[in-house]
């Protein structure tokens, strides 16, 4: 009895184990609904640079952007020293003079100048001899300093002297480099010669007590400079299991590639997989033929549970072994967890437990395979490390490797204090230690911290001082009439460079940011997608929607069905036919026809364009749109369908929140946004986010169509929201990657709209058209300098099946501004913000505000970290290049034929992304902001913990206040003497590629 | 049109592209190497004079043919090499009624993935090294489509076996893709033999043979080696094509950039085998038991290929066994006589095959496509006659068989060419262990090659 429950007892330990392992795999779902999230999700308890030291230590992934990046950016300016100042003020590094005149914070400084590399005796040996480290000092340091330490240096009793000496000696006497013993052996150094020092002489000297004090820092510290991660694997056990795993695991999950799968997915993984090894199959590996009967029948926990007590692996051992064991192939064990947690899109569902007990399983298998085959065991090939050591580059872990790279950091650093070498041999004993103390801990995490926070602080100072010299601007200006139309966007950042061409043609244009959804969370049921949730992932809808023929266009619109499903019917023929053998010769004999696609797909993409315009002109009439069906009295037997109650709230929620409800125009367009590319599985990590990764062209719709119902309006004025009567609402859609927009139910517009809507219209071409072209400065493969050829390009680019970067998505993200347009408006924000409309002066009581903080926040900080962790470790949180990419099981992808599932985002999406937290500028005072902070515990915990960098920024006393890392607000008080200004901005942008300035439209 | 402007034209289809490859060579050593414009320019100006220069030819052969009922073989380019013991080998290059389809095809094919390539390479660190390894392979495979003999097919085989390997490890920051590489490399080494060995057999019966030359009679090949060098040449184009039990080293060669796996192994290395004997039969006289083996070995793979391509979970693996199913059909077709058949079944799959390649990325939204036009989720347990044909438990048992199959292939001491790896090694240290005897040092030896002795 009691051992029966201490068995239950131990399988719960084990599940809970397993439950809390599954938060450190990606948490990515399917990629063909791609929702952006934070990487590091599990670690937001931590402070942000604490999470990233953490997850490198599980994940062995880089914290930051290399030193030497950093370093260049000082050069380019990109990092100033003001900012290096103020990043280090968060750090009690004090500026007064401590030892020999230098300040603590010079050192730090010069330690920041200097990145330590790992070096071979050899390189170390070609930096100092062949590239004359040693004949020259620095060239910041200036003669009187060199005058002064060779002085210093000629002032060395000879017999200290020799102590020095020979503590050198000893340290680098297995290095069995001649040239490091016949530097100190030179006569002149232990001689003391008469004349004085040479600049060499003290230069080796330099060298001499870097090497001491490197050992004192190692001792101090014995992980000091090797920030790398051993990967403790049995590479040739993991060389024959993993393939099969991986195999194995995506025949299971896959929705639709292959035509034959495991018998019975109904019963999980594991089940699946006993299922397939009882098959007596000829063809199994022979050392998968062991005996797996003591596993069979068991459950997953069970047999985790039997090989953990085979493998002698207890207590506190067994979180650490799973953690390892599924960390291994993280990617697939985390599609795992996804099915597990019946993620939509995922047909099969398995869990990590199964995942983990059919690794263990062939392990052991393998592993008895190996011990009775000893001649298999490893040979050259297997005993090669997992990562590919590169010629030249050190073993990290080599202790004389580590003191080489600790003194040859300290070398450097020393000459920028500067500082002789006798001088710090002669420190005292406190002094030195204490040296050796901050050295210790200003090592490489530390410096990298300083580094980003600098990096990100410069770009942030700018984006600040731009919005104050906006305001006072503004303040010059008078206030602009009364707009005549309105346009409501996503508050993606991409639509930033949008909003500002259409109110660069016009003051009567007015524009406003709200999440793309535009409040109807509802799935879809419409003639040529099948049901699915358009709105933000972590919604569950209620409602749904119905799109139908209208009356008398059926025929017309079911016919085009036809075609529709004829052509995917088509595609779909060739695709999985071709693999047949009778029908698959019967395609190659006729293969030649596919001469045409390919040409043309690749010679000219945007023929594809124009010919599908082209189709749906003539085609479709506007007429033949279908009907939306809302609300219950359309249909009696219709449930979840949205109330007129329902309706008006939505609509009036959109409408207080962004400020629009002040003052409406006679035409509001409502824009929702979404992406169009072939052949690019991405694709949906381009569509709207807030739509749960899907186009939100239908959102768009509805939300107007909601707005313009009487009854609803009837209700809104009940509940004190007036729309005029000759405001009509206009649902928009706008393709961000060819940059096209199409308008939906123009049989709303009465003839005074009409007139509005066809200049708006004719406006919003020439919008798009610079729109295009501002993008076009970032593709560097292409140099158009026009708007017609910026139109054909994007376009052409979208239907390129080679083009592995369609658009740039999120990328260069950083900015999220909360608050009303005013403050941002005249402003060139480089497509880098995402701008949210929000008006405080209806919200004193920051109920609306916390509202739309809850969406706002996670969705854009979502973006903002999954670039952020993709850019500064593309192979660790990224998925690599696109290039070899190949799509498995209808659900993610691989690299090359046989990989970890990659996740995260590929190379070309992240290259010219700036890794910089995003910072969120919220109008509002900054009391209330931190009370909002209290009241919303989840914002208030990634805010206090630095996942995100918040300002607050009140308009009429053109302050802002930054949040600083103790947590409370200080004031900007930094200056600029002039903020550029520009008269509009595409002339800004031609020829440019680099991330800009924010400069000011006039 | 005049014949020796014919042959010069005809000439320019190989020194287009030879000229384009030396240019690049030069470029390697200079700043220009990292400037895409450059060579995206040099590249497409060769691959589409060496296009427009095939065109003329085949536009010339088709009006010979109406003209005067058959084609004469066009000799392009002739340069003697070497000659010992009164053999003498000539680099020589013609143009002919069978292979200008299959020059046409390389330079179209090359010409679409070079277009295609310079945008999907495009800032990638490997851009001139991966325009230099296809302008080498299009050179390698004009000279196996081009050439007069089996010793100047040998030459072009070599160029497409190094490059082939390369473009696999293209992506050097994984080791597996280096494995997988070497892997290929191994397979194409071990099946070089044959058509080494053949090609010297070839030329030592028949001093300085040219194909066609005889017109429509074939070689007479000494009877005792008439059914040997057919066997070589097969064994070198099963090699080539990946044919059973070669077919390993396909799948694993889908670790390269899309493109070149679509130029490889969609379109043109993959067929190279199929070329070879094609030629082999138009030249020679092959023996029955020959074309027995032939239609055998092609049976074998097609139905492997078929099976491991129904229970690939991932695109590029699936398209890879389908392709090498379809050569089977060829080796089938081939050794039936059915050349004619052959030709334009290669000439399709190449086509549809790297199209399908090209395009494999978009399968997921193909998907989406599909199943928003029906309205449900797809159900693909009906594609295909051999799913259908069985059911229950015996479907299970196919999935088992077929999956251990393609494992077997992935990874795994029990492979071919790992086994034929395996034992290089063991020679090889044997040979270390011989030198180190005859040196006279102690051999140190680790407890491993202890082992292989026991």
């Amino acid at each position: 009895m009691s051992s029966s429950h201490a068995v239950a007892n131990e399988a719960t330990v084990l599940h809970r184990i397993i439950e809390e392992i599954a938060h450190y795999l990606p948490s990515q779902g399917p990629i063909k609904t791609f929702v952006h999230h934070n990487t590091l999700h599990h670690f937001e308890d931590l402070e942000f640079f604490d999470a990233l030291d953490a997850a490198s230590d599980i994940y062995g992934a880089n914290t930051a952007l290399p030193e030497t990046t950093y370093q260049g950016y000082v050069d380019q300016g990109r990092i100033t020293h003001g900012d290096l100042n103020r990043a280090l003020q968060d750090y009690e590094y004090l500026g007064e003079p401590w030892i020999y005149g230098i300040s603590k914070r010079k050192i730090v400084r010069s330690l920041l100048f200097s990145a330590p590399i790992p070096l071979t005796a050899e390189t170390l040996r070609w930096r100092l001899l062949e590239k004359r480290y040693l004949d020259k000092f620095h060239e910041e340091v200036s003669p009187q300093k060199i005058k002064h330490i060779r002085e210093s240096d000629t002032s060395v009793p000879e017999a200290t002297l020799w102590t020095w000496l020979t503590a050198y000696e000893e340290l680098v006497r297995d290095w069995n480099q001649q040239w490091l013993h016949e530097l100190v052996r030179a006569p002149e150094l232990a001689h003391n010669p008469a004349d004085g020092w040479s600049e060499q002489d003290s230069l080796r000297l330099l060298w001499i007590a870097s090497i001491i004090l490197a050992r004192d820092v190692l001792q101090l510290n014995p992980r000091y400079g090797s920030n790398h991660h051993p990967t403790h694997q049995n590479t040739q056990v993991e060389e024959l299991i993993n393939p099969y795993l991986i195999k194995f695991t995506s025949s299971f999950l896959d929705s639709g590639l292959a035509h034959l799968t495991p018998a019975d997915r109904t019963h999980g993984l594991l089940e699946a997989f006993f299922h397939h090894m009882s098959n007596a199959s000829l063809t199994r590996p022979a050392w998968l033929r062991g005996d797996l009967e003591r596993y069979r029948g068991k459950s997953a926990e069970d047999v985790i549970s039997l090989i953990l007590g085979e493998k002698r692996v207890e207590g506190a051992q067994v979180r650490e072994f799973l953690l390892h064991k599924a960390l291994i192939l993280k990617g697939w064990g985390g599609l795992v967890h996804q099915s597990e947690l019946h993620v939509a899109g995922i047909s099969h569902t398995a869990t990590l437990a199964e995942f983990l007990a059919a690794r263990l399983i062939l392990e052991t298998l393998a592993e008895g395979y190996l011990e009775e085959h000893p001649y298999l065991q490893s040979d050259a090939l297997a005993e090669r490390p997992f990562e590919i050591n590169r010629p030249g580059v050190a073993d990290v872990h080599d202790e004389p490797t580590r003191i080489r790279t600790t003194a040859y950091h300290l070398f450097h650093a020393f000459q920028l204090f500067p500082v002789a070498g006798s001088e710090l041999l002669r420190l005292n004993a406190e002094e030195r230690s204490e040296l050796v103390r901050i050295i210790n801990e200003f090592d490489s995490p530390r410096r990298l911290r300083v580094w980003h926070k600098a990096y990100e602080w410069n770009l942030y100072a700018r984006a600040a001082i731009a919005l104050q010299h906006n305001n006072r601007k503004r303040n010059e200006k008078e206030r602009f009439q009364e707009s005549v139309c309105q346009l409501v966007c996503c508050i993606d950042d991409r639509e930033e460079s949008f909003r500002r061409y259409i109110e660069e043609i016009s003051d009567d244009y007015e524009t406003f940011g709200t999440a793309g959804f535009f409040g109807v969370d509802a799935e879809f049921h419409s003639l040529y997608e099948r049901p699915a949730p358009f709105c933000p992932v972590n919604v569950v809808p209620t409602h749904h929607i119905e799109f139908r023929p209208k009356r008398g266009s059926e025929q017309r619109l079911f016919g085009l069905q036809k075609i529709n499903t004829l052509r995917s019917d088509l595609d779909m023929f060739v695709e999985s036919h071709s693999r047949s053998l009778v029908r698959g010769w019967l395609l190659a004999l006729g293969g030649l026809l596919a001469l045409f696609p390919l040409s043309i797909s690749t010679l000219s993409p945007r023929f594809t364009h124009r010919f599908q315009a082209f189709l749906k002109r003539t085609l479709l009439n506007p007429a033949d749109e279908s009907a939306i069906i809302f609300a219950q009295e359309d249909d009696p037997v219709g449930e979840g369908r949205f109330t007129v109650d329902e309706m008006a709230h939505r609509v009036r929620t959109l409408l207080i929140s962004t400020g629009l409800s002040k003052q409406l125009a006679p035409l509001v367009v409502i824009m929702g946004h979404g992406s169009f590319s072939t052949n690019n599985p991405f694709r949906s990590a381009y569509d709207c986010g807030a739509c749960g990764g899907r186009p939100g062209r239908m959102n768009s719709r509805v939300f107007a169509a909601m707005a313009n119902r009487p009854d609803v309006r009837e209700k809104l004025r009940e509940l004190g929201v007036q729309i005029p009567a000759k405001t009509t609402f206009l649902g928009a859609f706008h393709n961000t990657c060819t940059d096209e927009v199409e308008y939906f139910d123009l049989d709303h517009l009465n003839d005074a709209n009409s007139k509005i809507f066809d200049t708006f219209k004719m406006d919003v071409e020439k919008a798009r058209a610079r729109n295009a072209l501002e993008r076009c400065r970032r593709f560097d493969d292409t140099k158009v300098s026009t708007v017609e050829e910026a139109i054909a390009h994007v376009e052409s680019r979208a239907h390129h099946i080679a083009q592995p970067r369609p658009e740039y998505g999120h990328a260069t993200n950083a900015l999220c501004v909360v608050g009303r347009r005013d403050i941002t408006r005249g402003l060139f924000l480089d497509r880098r913000a995402f701008l949210v409309s929000y008006d405080k002066t209806v919200d004193p009581d920051i109920m609306m505000l916390r509202t739309l903080l809850r969406a706002v926040v996670p969705v854009c900080m979502g973006i903002n970290l999954e670039y952020l962790f993709s850019a500064i470790d593309n192979q660790k949180y990224g998925a690599g290049t696109k290039l070899p990419h190949n799509v498995t099981s209808l659900l993610g992808l691989m690299t090359g034929y046989c990989s970890d599932l990659r996740t995260g985002l590929p190379a070309q999406m992240v290259e010219i992304h700036e890794p910089v937290r995003l910072l969120l500028v919220i109008e509002h005072e900054p009391a209330k902001v931190q009370e909002l902070l209290e009241a919303e515990p989840q914002i208030g915990k990634v805010i206090r913990n630095h996942w995100l960098s918040v300002m607050t920024y009140s308009a009429e006393t053109n302050s802002l206040h930054f949040l600083d890392h103790s947590g409370a607000f200080v004031p900007f008080e930094e200056q600029a003497a002039e903020v550029k200004s520009i008269p509009s901005s595409l002339p800004w942008v031609i020829g440019k590629r680099e991330h800009l300035e924010f400069p000011l439209i006039r | 049109m005049n014949s020796t402007v014919l042959e010069l034209i005809g000439s320019v289809v190989f020194i287009a592209p030879l000229v384009t490859l030396i240019l690049l060579s030069f470029i390697g050593w200079t700043p220009l190497k990292s400037r895409e414009n450059v060579i995206k320019g040099i590249v497409a100006t060769g691959q589409s004079v060496a296009l427009f220069c095939a065109l003329v030819v085949g536009v010339a052969f088709v009006r010979q043919y109406f003209s005067t009922g058959r084609i004469l073989p066009l000799a392009v380019i002739h340069h003697p090499l070497f000659s010992f013991n009164h053999h003498s080998v000539d680099f020589n290059l013609q143009l002919d009624g069978m292979n200008i389809w299959f020059v046409l095809m390389a330079t179209v094919l090359s010409n679409i993935v070079g277009v295609f390539s310079r945008h999907y390479l495009h800032r990638d660190p490997g851009f001139y090294r991966f325009f230099y390894l296809i302008v080498l392979f299009l050179v390698g495979v004009l000279i196996v489509f081009m050439g007069s003999s089996f010793q100047i097919i040998f030459m072009g085989w070599e160029f497409v076996g190094i490059t082939s390997a390369l473009l696999i490890s293209f992506f050097t920051l994984r080791r597996e893709t280096i494995d997988n590489a070497l892997h290929a490399f191994w397979a194409y080494r071990v099946s070089d033999i044959g058509l080494l060995v053949g090609s010297f057999l070839v030329a030592a019966s028949i001093p300085g043979h040219m194909f066609g030359e005889l017109g429509a009679h074939r070689y007479p090949v000494p009877s005792e080696l008439a059914l040997i060098i057919p066997l070589l040449f097969l064994f070198s184009a099963m090699g080539k094509s990946a044919q059973f039990p070669y077919s390993s080293w396909l799948p694993r060669a889908m670790e390269g950039p899309t493109s070149s796996s679509a130029i490889f192994y969609g379109g043109l290395s993959i067929h190279a085998g199929v070329f070879l004997l094609l030629r082999m039969r138009s030249e020679l006289m092959v023996p029955t038991p020959v074309l027995v083996v032939m239609a055998a070995v092609g049976l074998v793979s097609c139905v492997y290929g078929v099976l491991l391509s129904q229970v690939q979970s991932d695109v590029k693996s699936a398209l890879a066994y389908a392709s090498l199913s379809q050569v089977g059909i060829m080796f089938v077709e081939i050794s039936l006589g059915w050349s004619q058949i052959a030709i334009l079944h290669c000439i399709g799959h190449a086509f549809l095959r790297t199209y399908q390649i090209l395009k494999c990325s978009s399968i997921i939204h193909q998907f989406v496509d599909f199943e928003d036009a029906h309205q449900h989720d797809i159900d693909r347990a009906k594609a295909g006659i051999l799913p259908l044909l069985i059911a229950g438990p015996r479907k299970g048992r196919l999935f088992s068989f077929s999956f251990d199959l393609a494992l077997r292939a992935a990874s795994g001491p029990s492979d071919i060419v790992t086994t034929l790896e395996r034992l290089s090694r063991f020679f090889q240290r044997g040979e270390g262990r011989w030198l180190a005897l005859i040196a006279g040092g102690a051999t140190t030896q680790n407890p491993r090659q202890r082992g292989i002795r026991e």
